[in-house]
């Protein structure tokens, strides 16, 4: 959300027709006159990074999970795929903020072939704007975790989503 | 000229089946088969279905494995890899991975999956039919060959009663001898020319040329205007029997061996017979060949080594040639070929797919052309080659080879992605999920492309449909 405040005035001078007309000399000129014109500008919306910790007693294949938090505090900065998050981790991030009290998380290894499982711990970072009130990491709700762990034969299969220690 | 050589990996072993459901079987009854693809509602648990691998929904856990796969690590991919590969056009690749981590978080898909198919039957009662075309052209009409040397049209949907032409008198029918091919001249909406392949009362090959009636466009005059070659067949098997037009405007025609078993003749690798051969005549001037075809044999002989090739077809789009050609014992292959370029030997009896056949080992490969795709007998024992799809009314498939297996009906997709196969998938489970199929004997194309599937026990002609 978005909430426009003070207004600022600037004058516009209007240039005045200067002409040419030989003969009448200054008595032709027009005194300039200024008109205020009001337009809006942005106030700039508070805005903190919220970080969460990701960390496991278990290697992760991969790992999602819902964040919540309350829709009239504000949301997420961006929306959508356009949430701006980051991970502390090179690992691939995805989230979806539906800006209705929703950001979904799911993250992936950056290259298995190097590093089987996500580098953890490491922290999510996300920028929200403050709306209505100020928010901090704990005043996020997280749910539906999942996991994925590498099994014997080498695929990845669901693991014990209470390793994934995510705060 | 040496190949790369791209041996598909769910074909070289004995990929587990899709397993069939309720609602499969249902279909099937109603002689509509569907693809378990990835629309549609809710998989059941277990059963793959687009960007959900191991069919518990679409998850990180999925995702998880469609990035292995994707690196060449194990995963659920393995025994689900159309699941994988979204658009089947790629093969399973990050995309695919980055994708189904998308639809994890609820993003919308970047990549279509492959479509959902059905084989619907659009032709019955037909006996033995071995190959359906059509006129360049000429959408309200198809042409079906019936082994015992029937011509049967398809007119807006419905067999005439008259045969279009009828043959049953001037050749021998049976185990592989019959009525085998048929291809309509590149201007036959003009020419009214058409031309057949089949073996004739002695067990010999035929290549002839006929015209359509000239009162009537649904049938074709009863005696042939020329007959450009007769073949003397050693044996009863191994006849092939394709006819194509490239985009040459040449007449390419598939023999075989000549039969028994192991080419005892040595035929295919002998250049002055036109047994083991693909040929190219000019049917505006044979017997002058063509330029470009093998120098120093036989004027016909295009392509060599070729065991029996039964059904070949040119991509319509890009003019690449695609030959199933017929194992012995082991190993049935799919051979690849530019556009005009010709002269492949293919490797047949030296080899049989990519491996050595006579001598059983330690066979010189030196100008052998190896085939970019193989399987073993235990996935089936004679391969049915297909046709690239160019249809409208598929768009996920178009560009996409399919191809079959006489006897296990198992068939078979791959997409030719510069010098390497992409996105091997079977389809046997989507297309025929009771295995309904009595024998598949030849796909076929209408003049739009649309792709066809005949199966000769049955009498059926099944067109590919989307779902």
């Amino acid at each position: 959300m978005r909430a426009f405040g003070t207004f600022t005035a600037i004058a516009f001078f209007l240039a005045g027709c200067g002409g040419g007309g030989g003969g009448h000399g200054d008595t032709n000129q027009v005194e300039p006159t200024s008109t205020p014109v009001p337009i809006a500008t942005a106030t700039p919306i508070p805005t903190v990074n919220l970080v969460l910790t990701l960390s496991s007693s278990v290697g992760v294949a991969g790992a999602s999970f819902a964040v919540g938090y309350e829709a009239g505090r504000g949301s997420f900065t961006g929306s959508g795929a356009q949430t701006q998050c980051h991970l502390g981790s090179n690992d691939t991030l995805a989230v979806n903020d539906d800006d209705a009290g929703t950001l979904k998380v799911a993250i992936l290894p950056a290259d298995p072939t190097r590093a089987p499982i996500l580098a953890l711990p490491t922290t999510l970072t996300c920028s929200f704007d403050e709306t209505g009130g100020s928010v901090t990491s704990g005043d996020l709700r997280v749910a539906s975790k999942k996991i994925g762990v590498v099994d014997g034969s080498g695929v990845v299969v669901a693991g014990d989503a209470s390793r994934l220690d995510v705060r | 000229m040496r190949r790369t050589l791209i041996v598909p990996g769910s074909l070289a072993g004995s990929p587990p089946r899709r397993h069939r459901t309720t609602v499969a079987r249902l279909r099937a009854l109603l002689l509509v088969v569907a693809v378990v693809g990835c629309a549609g509602s809710a998989p059941a648990a277990g059963v793959p279905s687009c960007a959900d691998p191991d069919g518990d929904g679409v998850d990180v856990i999925d995702a998880a494995n469609v990035l292995r796969a994707a690196v060449g690590l194990p995963s659920t991919c393995a025994s689900a890899p159309a699941a994988c590969d979204l658009d089947g056009m790629q093969g399973i690749d990050r995309e695919d991975a980055l994708d189904v981590l998308r639809r994890t978080v609820g993003l919308a898909p970047t990549r279509d999956c492959l479509p959902r198919l059905q084989l619907t039957a659009v032709v019955r009662d037909l006996d033995h039919p071995l190959f359906v075309g059509a006129a360049p052209g000429d959408t309200s009409r198809l042409y079906v060959v019936e082994q015992g040397g029937r011509i049967r049209l398809v007119k807006d949907g419905a067999v005439a009663a008259t045969p279009f032409l009828d043959l049953s008198g001037a050749i021998s029918a049976g185990g592989e001898r019959g009525l085998l091919g048929l291809a309509f001249h590149p201007q036959y909406p003009t020419t009214g020319r058409f031309f057949v392949n089949y073996t004739d009362r002695a067990g010999n090959t035929v290549v002839a040329e006929y015209r359509r009636s000239a009162a009537d466009p649904d049938v074709g005059e009863p005696v042939a205007t020329r007959i450009f070659f007769t073949v003397t067949q050693p044996f009863a098997n191994h006849n092939g029997g394709m006819l194509a037009f490239g985009p040459d405007g040449l007449l390419y025609v598939g023999l075989g061996d000549g039969g028994s078993g192991g080419d005892p003749m040595n035929n295919a690798q002998r250049l002055d017979t036109k047994l083991g051969k693909i040929l190219r005549i000019d049917v505006d001037a044979y017997p002058t060949p063509p330029a470009g075809n093998v120098i120093g044999g036989d004027p016909d002989v295009w392509d060599f080594g070729l065991r029996n090739p039964f059904r070949f077809s040119f991509d319509r789009d890009t003019g690449d040639l695609y030959i199933g050609d017929v194992g012995q014992e082991r190993f049935e292959e799919i051979d690849f070929e530019p556009p005009a370029t010709g002269k492949h030997n293919y490797g047949w009896r030296i080899t049989e797919g990519t491996h050595c056949f006579d001598p059983p080992s330690g066979c010189n490969l030196t100008g052998v052309t190896l085939p970019v795709a193989e399987y073993g007998h235990d996935d089936g024992c004679a391969v049915i080659g297909g046709y690239v799809y160019r249809g409208t009314r598929i768009p996920g498939l178009v560009g996409r080879y399919l191809y079959a297996d006489f006897c296990s009906n198992r068939i078979w997709s791959f997409v030719r992605d510069g010098a390497r196969l992409t996105s091997q998938v079977e389809l046997t489970d989507d297309l025929d999920p009771t295995h309904a199929l009595g024998g598949v004997t030849s796909f076929g194309e209408d003049a739009a492309g649309e792709l066809y599937v005949v199966d000769g026990p049955t009498g059926l002609v099944f067109r590919v449909d989307p779902e």
